[in-house]
Protein backbone atom coordinates (compact mmCIF):
# COMPACT_ATOMS: atom_id res chain seq x y z
CA UNK A 1 0.00 0.00 0.00
CA UNK A 2 2.96 2.37 0.79
CA UNK A 3 4.01 1.98 -2.93
CA UNK A 4 1.62 1.75 -4.53
CA UNK A 5 0.74 5.31 -3.08
CA UNK A 6 4.28 7.01 -3.61
CA UNK A 7 3.88 5.57 -7.45
CA UNK A 8 0.18 7.35 -7.64
CA UNK A 9 1.89 10.44 -6.42
CA UNK A 10 4.11 10.41 -9.07
CA UNK A 11 1.85 8.95 -11.99
CA UNK A 12 -1.72 9.60 -10.52
CA UNK A 13 -2.71 11.80 -13.56
CA UNK A 14 -2.77 8.44 -15.60
CA UNK A 15 -5.71 7.52 -13.84
CA UNK A 16 -7.55 10.84 -12.75
CA UNK A 17 -10.59 9.48 -11.77
CA UNK A 18 -9.00 8.27 -8.55
CA UNK A 19 -9.33 10.27 -6.38
CA UNK A 20 -8.07 8.96 -3.47
CA UNK A 21 -5.03 7.02 -2.34
CA UNK A 22 -5.06 3.12 -2.32
CA UNK A 23 -4.41 3.21 1.39
CA UNK A 24 -7.22 5.38 2.33
CA UNK A 25 -9.65 3.20 -0.54
CA UNK A 26 -8.74 0.00 1.86
CA UNK A 27 -9.02 1.76 4.91
CA UNK A 28 -12.25 2.69 3.87
CA UNK A 29 -13.61 -0.13 2.22
CA UNK A 30 -11.06 -3.42 1.63
CA UNK A 31 -11.64 -5.92 4.73
CA UNK A 32 -8.88 -8.81 5.05
CA UNK A 33 -9.66 -11.77 7.08
CA UNK A 34 -7.03 -12.75 9.81
CA UNK A 35 -5.91 -16.74 9.38
CA UNK A 36 -3.19 -17.46 8.73
CA UNK A 37 -1.65 -14.21 10.18
CA UNK A 38 1.47 -13.19 8.68
CA UNK A 39 2.11 -10.31 11.22
CA UNK A 40 4.63 -10.25 13.93
CA UNK A 41 4.32 -11.81 17.18
CA UNK A 42 2.76 -10.62 20.44
CA UNK A 43 5.37 -7.57 21.85
CA UNK A 44 5.69 -3.89 20.65
CA UNK A 45 6.23 -4.81 16.46
CA UNK A 46 2.49 -6.11 16.52
CA UNK A 47 1.55 -3.18 18.27
CA UNK A 48 3.27 -0.97 15.64
CA UNK A 49 1.96 -3.57 13.02
CA UNK A 50 -1.81 -2.79 14.25
CA UNK A 51 -0.88 1.45 14.19
CA UNK A 52 -0.22 1.21 10.43
CA UNK A 53 -3.10 -0.40 9.51
CA UNK A 54 -4.24 2.52 10.76
CA UNK A 55 -7.87 1.43 11.34
CA UNK A 56 -9.41 -1.03 13.68
CA UNK A 57 -11.85 -2.15 11.34
CA UNK A 58 -10.07 -3.89 8.28
CA UNK A 59 -9.58 -7.13 10.01
CA UNK A 60 -12.67 -9.80 10.10
CA UNK A 61 -11.52 -12.71 12.10
CA UNK A 62 -11.70 -16.49 10.33
CA UNK A 63 -10.86 -19.87 11.27
CA UNK A 64 -10.34 -21.52 7.46
CA UNK A 65 -12.50 -24.51 8.93
CA UNK A 66 -12.40 -27.38 7.77
CA UNK A 67 -8.91 -27.09 5.54
CA UNK A 68 -5.51 -28.39 6.99
CA UNK A 69 -4.73 -24.70 7.92
CA UNK A 70 -7.24 -24.66 10.42
CA UNK A 71 -6.00 -23.59 14.01
CA UNK A 72 -8.97 -23.03 16.03
CA UNK A 73 -9.07 -20.24 18.43
CA UNK A 74 -5.46 -19.95 18.04
CA UNK A 75 -6.00 -17.77 14.40
CA UNK A 76 -6.40 -15.18 16.66
CA UNK A 77 -2.89 -13.87 17.27
CA UNK A 78 -1.58 -13.72 20.80
CA UNK A 79 -1.23 -10.39 22.42
CA UNK A 80 -3.77 -8.54 20.59
CA UNK A 81 -5.41 -5.86 22.54
CA UNK A 82 -8.41 -6.61 23.94
CA UNK A 83 -10.81 -4.47 22.43
CA UNK A 84 -9.04 -4.72 18.72
CA UNK A 85 -10.07 -8.50 19.99
CA UNK A 86 -13.54 -7.78 20.16
CA UNK A 87 -13.64 -5.50 17.27
CA UNK A 88 -12.34 -8.26 14.99
CA UNK A 89 -14.15 -11.36 16.17
CA UNK A 90 -17.63 -9.47 16.45
CA UNK A 91 -17.85 -6.29 16.16
CA UNK A 92 -16.16 -5.66 12.07
CA UNK A 93 -17.89 -8.87 10.77
CA UNK A 94 -20.99 -7.47 11.59
CA UNK A 95 -20.50 -4.35 9.85
CA UNK A 96 -19.47 -5.66 6.93
CA UNK A 97 -22.77 -8.29 6.72
CA UNK A 98 -25.26 -6.27 8.15
CA UNK A 99 -27.57 -9.26 7.02
CA UNK A 100 -26.43 -11.50 10.13
CA UNK A 101 -27.44 -8.98 12.69
CA UNK A 102 -31.05 -10.81 11.80
CA UNK A 103 -29.69 -13.82 13.12
CA UNK A 104 -28.61 -12.46 16.13
CA UNK A 105 -31.68 -10.76 17.07
CA UNK B 1 -0.17 11.07 1.79
CA UNK B 2 2.73 12.84 3.52
CA UNK B 3 3.07 16.28 3.28
CA UNK B 4 6.57 16.66 5.09
CA UNK B 5 8.90 18.94 3.33
CA UNK B 6 12.36 18.22 4.37
CA UNK B 7 14.72 21.07 4.96
CA UNK B 8 17.46 19.70 4.77
CA UNK B 9 19.44 16.47 3.48
CA UNK B 10 19.17 13.38 5.45
CA UNK B 11 22.44 12.21 4.22
CA UNK B 12 25.59 13.28 3.71
CA UNK B 13 26.85 12.16 0.51
CA UNK B 14 29.90 14.57 0.84
CA UNK B 15 32.08 12.22 3.13
CA UNK B 16 35.35 11.52 0.88
CA UNK B 17 34.70 7.77 0.63
CA UNK B 18 31.53 8.59 -1.67
CA UNK B 19 28.62 6.14 -2.05
CA UNK B 20 27.75 2.80 -3.83
CA UNK B 21 24.76 2.97 -6.17
CA UNK B 22 23.38 -0.75 -7.74
CA UNK B 23 21.25 0.72 -10.46
CA UNK B 24 22.08 3.28 -13.05
CA UNK B 25 20.61 2.75 -16.43
CA UNK B 26 22.77 3.16 -19.46
CA UNK B 27 21.37 3.71 -22.55
CA UNK B 28 22.34 3.09 -26.23
CA UNK B 29 21.94 6.68 -27.22
CA UNK B 30 20.35 5.53 -30.96
CA UNK B 31 18.52 2.13 -29.44
CA UNK B 32 19.39 -0.62 -31.47
CA UNK B 33 21.07 1.17 -33.85
CA UNK B 34 24.47 2.17 -31.35
CA UNK B 35 24.61 -1.68 -31.23
CA UNK B 36 24.85 -2.22 -34.59
CA UNK B 37 28.63 -2.15 -34.80
CA UNK B 38 28.31 -4.83 -32.15
CA UNK B 39 26.65 -7.58 -33.94
CA UNK B 40 27.44 -9.77 -36.95
CA UNK B 41 26.79 -8.69 -40.34
CA UNK B 42 24.00 -12.48 -40.35
CA UNK B 43 22.03 -10.13 -37.43
CA UNK B 44 22.14 -6.33 -38.90
CA UNK B 45 20.32 -7.67 -42.25
CA UNK B 46 18.39 -9.45 -39.89
CA UNK B 47 17.03 -6.42 -37.81
CA UNK B 48 16.86 -4.38 -40.88
CA UNK B 49 14.53 -6.99 -42.43
CA UNK B 50 12.75 -7.79 -39.38
CA UNK B 51 12.92 -5.21 -36.73
CA UNK B 52 13.13 -5.28 -33.13
CA UNK B 53 12.86 -8.89 -31.60
CA UNK B 54 11.01 -8.54 -28.42
CA UNK B 55 7.33 -9.19 -28.56
CA UNK B 56 5.86 -6.83 -26.54
CA UNK B 57 2.36 -5.48 -28.35
CA UNK B 58 3.30 -2.14 -29.63
CA UNK B 59 6.84 -1.08 -32.06
CA UNK B 60 7.81 1.55 -30.31
CA UNK B 61 7.24 1.67 -26.80
CA UNK B 62 6.32 -0.87 -23.91
CA UNK B 63 3.14 -3.08 -23.24
CA UNK B 64 2.17 -0.39 -20.36
CA UNK B 65 3.38 2.83 -21.83
CA UNK B 66 4.92 5.23 -19.00
CA UNK B 67 3.41 7.88 -17.95
CA UNK B 68 6.96 9.76 -18.71
CA UNK B 69 8.58 9.79 -21.90
CA UNK B 70 11.69 7.27 -22.15
CA UNK B 71 10.51 6.21 -18.13
CA UNK B 72 12.64 9.03 -17.84
CA UNK B 73 13.48 12.58 -15.74
CA UNK B 74 12.77 15.38 -17.93
CA UNK B 75 15.97 16.79 -17.47
CA UNK B 76 17.83 13.61 -18.14
CA UNK B 77 17.37 13.91 -21.80
CA UNK B 78 20.73 14.93 -23.85
CA UNK B 79 20.91 18.22 -26.21
CA UNK B 80 22.72 16.01 -28.77
CA UNK B 81 19.01 13.89 -28.93
CA UNK B 82 20.07 10.61 -27.50
CA UNK B 83 18.18 8.82 -24.92
CA UNK B 84 18.14 9.82 -20.97
CA UNK B 85 20.75 7.43 -19.55
CA UNK B 86 23.01 7.15 -22.80
CA UNK B 87 25.28 10.93 -22.04
CA UNK B 88 27.75 10.01 -19.72
CA UNK B 89 28.77 13.64 -19.19
CA UNK B 90 25.35 14.35 -18.47
CA UNK B 91 25.26 11.15 -15.92
CA UNK B 92 28.44 12.77 -14.51
CA UNK B 93 26.89 16.27 -13.69
CA UNK B 94 24.09 14.87 -12.56
CA UNK B 95 24.34 12.04 -10.48
CA UNK B 96 28.00 10.50 -10.07
CA UNK B 97 29.62 13.98 -9.57
CA UNK B 98 26.83 16.03 -7.70
CA UNK B 99 26.11 13.56 -5.42
CA UNK B 100 29.67 11.56 -4.67
CA UNK B 101 29.18 8.42 -5.91
CA UNK B 102 32.12 6.08 -5.85
CA UNK B 103 31.20 3.06 -7.88
CA UNK B 104 27.67 2.57 -9.89
CA UNK B 105 26.62 -0.56 -11.33
CA UNK B 106 25.26 -0.28 -14.45
CA UNK B 107 21.75 -2.68 -15.14
CA UNK B 108 21.03 -2.12 -19.23
CA UNK B 109 17.69 -3.32 -19.95
CA UNK B 110 15.43 -3.98 -22.72
CA UNK B 111 17.80 -5.51 -25.32
CA UNK B 112 17.87 -9.02 -26.74
CA UNK B 113 17.44 -10.47 -23.05
CA UNK B 114 13.46 -10.69 -23.49
CA UNK B 115 13.69 -12.01 -27.67
CA UNK B 116 11.50 -14.92 -28.98
CA UNK B 117 14.31 -15.66 -31.17
CA UNK B 118 16.99 -16.39 -28.51
CA UNK B 119 19.48 -16.70 -31.47
CA UNK B 120 19.30 -13.22 -31.96
CA UNK B 121 18.70 -12.03 -28.23
CA UNK B 122 22.14 -13.79 -27.71
CA UNK B 123 23.57 -11.84 -30.10
CA UNK B 124 22.01 -8.40 -28.58
CA UNK B 125 23.08 -9.18 -25.03
CA UNK B 126 26.48 -9.95 -26.02
CA UNK B 127 26.20 -6.38 -28.16
CA UNK B 128 25.10 -5.06 -24.90
CA UNK B 129 28.06 -6.50 -23.08
CA UNK B 130 30.68 -4.73 -25.23
CA UNK B 131 29.03 -1.67 -25.88
CA UNK B 132 28.27 -0.88 -21.65
CA UNK B 133 31.96 -1.36 -21.54
CA UNK B 134 33.26 0.88 -24.57
CA UNK B 135 30.35 3.36 -24.60
CA UNK B 136 30.29 3.71 -20.24
CA UNK B 137 33.07 1.35 -18.14
CA UNK B 138 36.13 2.29 -19.46
CA UNK B 139 35.22 6.01 -19.87
CA UNK B 140 35.13 6.55 -16.46
CA UNK B 141 36.49 4.22 -13.90
CA UNK B 142 33.13 4.97 -11.20
CA UNK B 143 30.82 2.20 -13.52
CA UNK B 144 31.02 -1.51 -13.27
CA UNK B 145 29.02 -3.33 -15.73
CA UNK B 146 27.03 -6.21 -15.79
CA UNK B 147 26.73 -9.45 -17.56
CA UNK B 148 23.29 -9.14 -19.28
CA UNK B 149 22.04 -13.13 -20.76
CA UNK B 150 19.62 -14.30 -22.84
CA UNK B 151 17.92 -16.38 -19.73
CA UNK B 152 16.07 -18.43 -22.00
CA UNK B 153 18.88 -20.05 -23.95
CA UNK B 154 20.95 -21.67 -21.10
CA UNK B 155 23.99 -22.97 -23.44
CA UNK B 156 23.97 -19.75 -24.60
CA UNK B 157 24.12 -17.79 -21.04
CA UNK B 158 26.45 -20.57 -19.55
CA UNK B 159 28.68 -19.72 -22.18
CA UNK B 160 28.18 -15.18 -22.51
CA UNK B 161 28.90 -15.61 -18.87
CA UNK B 162 32.27 -17.71 -18.68
CA UNK B 163 33.26 -15.38 -21.52
CA UNK B 164 32.63 -12.46 -19.33
CA UNK B 165 33.41 -13.81 -15.75
CA UNK B 166 36.88 -13.31 -15.68
CA UNK B 167 36.84 -9.67 -16.47
CA UNK B 168 36.35 -7.43 -13.18
CA UNK B 169 35.12 -4.38 -15.41
CA UNK B 170 31.97 -6.61 -14.52
CA UNK B 171 29.95 -6.58 -11.18
CA UNK B 172 26.98 -9.42 -11.60
CA UNK B 173 24.93 -11.47 -14.12
CA UNK B 174 21.95 -9.51 -14.37
CA UNK B 175 18.20 -10.78 -16.22
CA UNK B 176 14.51 -9.55 -15.90
CA UNK B 177 11.97 -10.53 -13.53
CA UNK B 178 9.45 -11.27 -16.46
CA UNK B 179 10.77 -14.39 -18.01
CA UNK B 180 8.94 -17.82 -19.06
CA UNK B 181 9.47 -19.27 -15.99
CA UNK B 182 9.94 -19.01 -12.02
CA UNK B 183 14.30 -19.07 -12.11
CA UNK B 184 14.37 -21.85 -9.45
CA UNK B 185 12.69 -24.05 -12.43
CA UNK B 186 15.90 -26.63 -13.66
CA UNK B 187 16.29 -25.22 -17.03
CA UNK B 188 18.38 -22.23 -15.65
CA UNK B 189 19.82 -23.85 -12.69
CA UNK B 190 23.33 -24.32 -15.36
CA UNK B 191 23.49 -20.66 -14.76
CA UNK B 192 23.00 -20.22 -11.11
CA UNK B 193 26.00 -23.16 -11.42
CA UNK B 194 28.24 -21.19 -13.78
CA UNK B 195 27.90 -17.25 -12.14
CA UNK B 196 28.42 -19.10 -8.98
CA UNK B 197 31.81 -20.90 -9.96
CA UNK B 198 32.71 -17.32 -10.65
CA UNK B 199 31.82 -15.63 -6.97
CA UNK B 200 28.86 -13.62 -9.17
CA UNK B 201 25.58 -12.44 -7.84
CA UNK B 202 22.57 -12.79 -9.75
CA UNK B 203 20.61 -9.52 -10.27
CA UNK B 204 17.14 -9.79 -10.92
CA UNK B 205 15.74 -6.18 -12.01
CA UNK B 206 12.16 -5.75 -12.41
CA UNK B 207 10.56 -5.35 -15.83
CA UNK B 208 10.78 -6.89 -19.29
CA UNK B 209 8.35 -6.12 -22.40
CA UNK B 210 6.63 -9.58 -22.08
CA UNK B 211 5.61 -11.79 -19.59
CA UNK B 212 2.61 -11.76 -17.77
CA UNK B 213 2.45 -8.96 -14.97
CA UNK B 214 0.11 -10.64 -12.72
CA UNK B 215 -1.13 -14.38 -12.09
CA UNK B 216 -4.74 -12.54 -12.35
CA UNK B 217 -4.68 -11.12 -15.50
CA UNK B 218 -3.49 -7.95 -17.98
CA UNK B 219 -3.69 -4.78 -16.20
CA UNK B 220 -4.61 -1.92 -18.01
CA UNK B 221 -2.64 1.17 -16.75
CA UNK B 222 0.97 1.67 -15.73
CA UNK B 223 0.23 2.54 -12.14
CA UNK B 224 -1.08 -1.46 -11.77
CA UNK B 225 2.22 -2.37 -13.16
CA UNK B 226 4.52 -0.57 -11.43
CA UNK B 227 2.83 -2.47 -8.44
CA UNK B 228 2.86 -5.63 -9.71
CA UNK B 229 5.96 -5.91 -10.61
CA UNK B 230 6.77 -6.65 -6.93
CA UNK B 231 5.15 -9.55 -7.58
CA UNK B 232 7.36 -10.99 -9.90
CA UNK B 233 10.09 -10.24 -8.00
CA UNK B 234 8.34 -12.36 -4.76
CA UNK B 235 7.61 -15.59 -7.27
CA UNK B 236 11.60 -15.67 -8.09
CA UNK B 237 12.75 -15.43 -4.74
CA UNK B 238 9.96 -18.34 -4.05
CA UNK B 239 10.84 -20.66 -6.38
CA UNK B 240 14.51 -20.61 -5.60
CA UNK B 241 13.82 -21.33 -2.52
CA UNK B 242 11.49 -23.86 -2.20
CA UNK B 243 13.17 -25.48 -5.69
CA UNK B 244 16.38 -25.67 -3.95
CA UNK B 245 18.54 -23.61 -5.81
CA UNK B 246 20.26 -21.73 -2.54
CA UNK B 247 20.66 -25.22 -1.13
CA UNK B 248 22.33 -26.45 -4.26
CA UNK B 249 24.39 -23.15 -4.98
CA UNK B 250 25.15 -22.09 -1.17
CA UNK B 251 27.47 -19.18 -2.22
CA UNK B 252 25.15 -17.73 -4.90
CA UNK B 253 23.72 -14.51 -3.54
CA UNK B 254 20.94 -12.47 -5.67
CA UNK B 255 20.30 -9.07 -5.90
CA UNK B 256 16.75 -7.91 -5.76
CA UNK B 257 16.47 -5.09 -7.89
CA UNK B 258 13.69 -2.30 -7.36
CA UNK B 259 11.35 -5.03 -6.41
CA UNK B 260 10.91 -3.62 -2.72
CA UNK B 261 11.91 -4.45 0.64
CA UNK B 262 9.57 -4.73 3.44
CA UNK B 263 7.52 -7.35 2.17
CA UNK B 264 10.12 -10.27 2.71
CA UNK B 265 9.49 -9.59 6.61
CA UNK B 266 5.67 -11.24 6.25
CA UNK B 267 6.83 -13.82 3.20
CA UNK B 268 9.47 -15.38 5.30
CA UNK B 269 7.04 -15.58 8.04
CA UNK B 270 4.32 -17.08 6.07
CA UNK B 271 7.01 -19.50 4.11
CA UNK B 272 8.09 -20.63 7.75
CA UNK B 273 4.97 -21.29 8.57
CA UNK B 274 3.75 -23.20 5.93
CA UNK B 275 7.43 -24.80 5.54
CA UNK B 276 6.85 -26.57 9.25
CA UNK B 277 3.48 -28.22 8.03
CA UNK B 278 4.51 -28.99 4.38
CA UNK B 279 8.66 -29.30 4.22
CA UNK B 280 8.03 -32.68 3.18
CA UNK B 281 6.31 -31.31 0.30
CA UNK B 282 9.99 -29.68 -0.52
CA UNK B 283 12.85 -31.96 0.60
CA UNK B 284 15.41 -30.05 -1.54
CA UNK B 285 15.12 -27.44 1.22
CA UNK B 286 16.68 -28.52 4.92
CA UNK B 287 16.05 -25.66 6.74
CA UNK B 288 13.81 -22.95 6.79
CA UNK B 289 12.98 -21.11 4.29
CA UNK B 290 13.81 -17.73 5.93
CA UNK B 291 17.41 -18.70 6.71
CA UNK B 292 17.76 -19.07 3.02
CA UNK B 293 16.19 -16.06 2.00
CA UNK B 294 18.29 -14.38 5.45
CA UNK B 295 21.38 -15.41 3.86
CA UNK B 296 20.94 -15.58 -0.36
CA UNK B 297 18.92 -12.24 -0.95
CA UNK B 298 19.53 -8.77 -1.17
CA UNK B 299 17.53 -5.80 -1.73
CA UNK B 300 18.39 -2.17 -3.75
CA UNK B 301 16.63 0.64 -2.12
CA UNK B 302 14.78 2.68 -4.87
CA UNK B 303 12.09 3.01 -4.76
CA UNK B 304 12.04 3.41 -1.25
CA UNK B 305 9.14 2.07 0.84
CA UNK B 306 7.57 5.40 2.47
CA UNK B 307 5.25 4.57 5.92
CA UNK B 308 2.76 7.13 6.56
CA UNK B 309 5.09 7.52 9.44
CA UNK B 310 8.63 7.88 8.09
CA UNK B 311 10.31 7.17 11.05
CA UNK B 312 8.62 3.54 10.85
CA UNK B 313 11.17 2.53 8.46
CA UNK B 314 14.42 1.37 10.92
CA UNK B 315 12.18 -0.65 12.27
CA UNK B 316 11.06 -2.98 9.79
CA UNK B 317 14.33 -3.10 8.03
CA UNK B 318 16.05 -3.89 11.32
CA UNK B 319 14.01 -6.89 10.74
CA UNK B 320 14.59 -7.14 6.91
CA UNK B 321 18.36 -7.50 8.24
CA UNK B 322 20.83 -4.16 7.39
CA UNK B 323 23.26 -6.14 5.74
CA UNK B 324 20.36 -7.08 3.46
CA UNK B 325 19.88 -3.29 1.91
CA UNK B 326 21.50 -1.65 -0.89
CA UNK B 327 20.96 1.88 -1.88
CA UNK B 328 19.63 2.26 -5.58
CA UNK B 329 19.11 5.46 -7.03
CA UNK B 330 17.46 4.20 -10.89
CA UNK B 331 18.76 7.00 -12.73
CA UNK B 332 17.68 8.53 -15.08
CA UNK B 333 14.39 6.98 -14.22
CA UNK B 334 11.65 9.18 -13.34
CA UNK B 335 11.18 7.45 -10.36
CA UNK B 336 15.15 8.53 -9.44
CA UNK B 337 15.70 8.29 -5.67
CA UNK B 338 18.06 11.24 -4.46
CA UNK B 339 20.33 9.90 -1.85
CA UNK B 340 20.63 13.05 -0.06
CA UNK B 341 16.65 13.16 0.61
CA UNK B 342 15.55 9.19 -0.33
CA UNK B 343 15.27 8.08 3.20
CA UNK B 344 12.40 10.18 5.39
CA UNK B 345 14.09 9.56 8.87
CA UNK B 346 16.80 9.70 11.11
CA UNK B 347 18.59 6.57 10.38
CA UNK B 348 21.95 5.89 12.30
CA UNK B 349 25.36 6.65 10.45
CA UNK B 350 26.36 3.04 11.21
CA UNK B 351 23.49 1.62 9.69
CA UNK B 352 23.43 4.41 6.65
CA UNK B 353 26.91 3.42 5.56
CA UNK B 354 26.23 0.22 5.00
CA UNK B 355 22.81 0.99 3.19
CA UNK B 356 25.25 3.13 1.11
CA UNK B 357 28.47 1.66 0.52
CA UNK B 358 29.63 -1.21 2.76
CA UNK B 359 26.48 -3.91 1.75
CA UNK B 360 27.33 -3.31 -2.05
CA UNK B 361 31.51 -3.56 -1.95
CA UNK B 362 30.48 -6.78 0.21
CA UNK B 363 27.99 -8.29 -2.39
CA UNK B 364 29.56 -7.20 -5.48
CA UNK B 365 33.17 -8.11 -4.17
CA UNK B 366 34.74 -4.40 -5.10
Amino acid sequence: MWRSTKTWRGIGGEVPWTKHSAIAEVRDRVRLTLQPFDGPDAGAELERFIEQLGSDEILLFSSDYPHWQFEGEDAMPAGLDPDLARKIAWDNPLRVYPRIKETLA
Amino acid sequence: MSTDTLERPRVDTTTQAGIVDSDIHPEPGRGAETLKPYIAQRWRDHQDLYGDPHNGPYATTYGFPRYMPGTARRDSWPEDGGLPGSDLHLMRKQHLDRNNVALGILQPLGFGALARNVDFGSALVSAVNEWQIDAFVDQEPRLRGSIVIMQEDTVASVAEIRRRAHDRRYAQVVLSSLISEPLGRRRYWPIFEEAASHGLPIGIHVGGPTGARTAGGWPAYYNEEHLSLVASIQTHLMSLVLEGVCEEFPSLRFMLIEGGIIWSISLKKRLDRLWRTMGSEVPRMKRPPSEYISECFYYSTQPIEEPENPGDLPALFEQVGWDRILYASDYPHWDYDDPKYAFKCEIPDDKMSKIMRTNALGLFRL
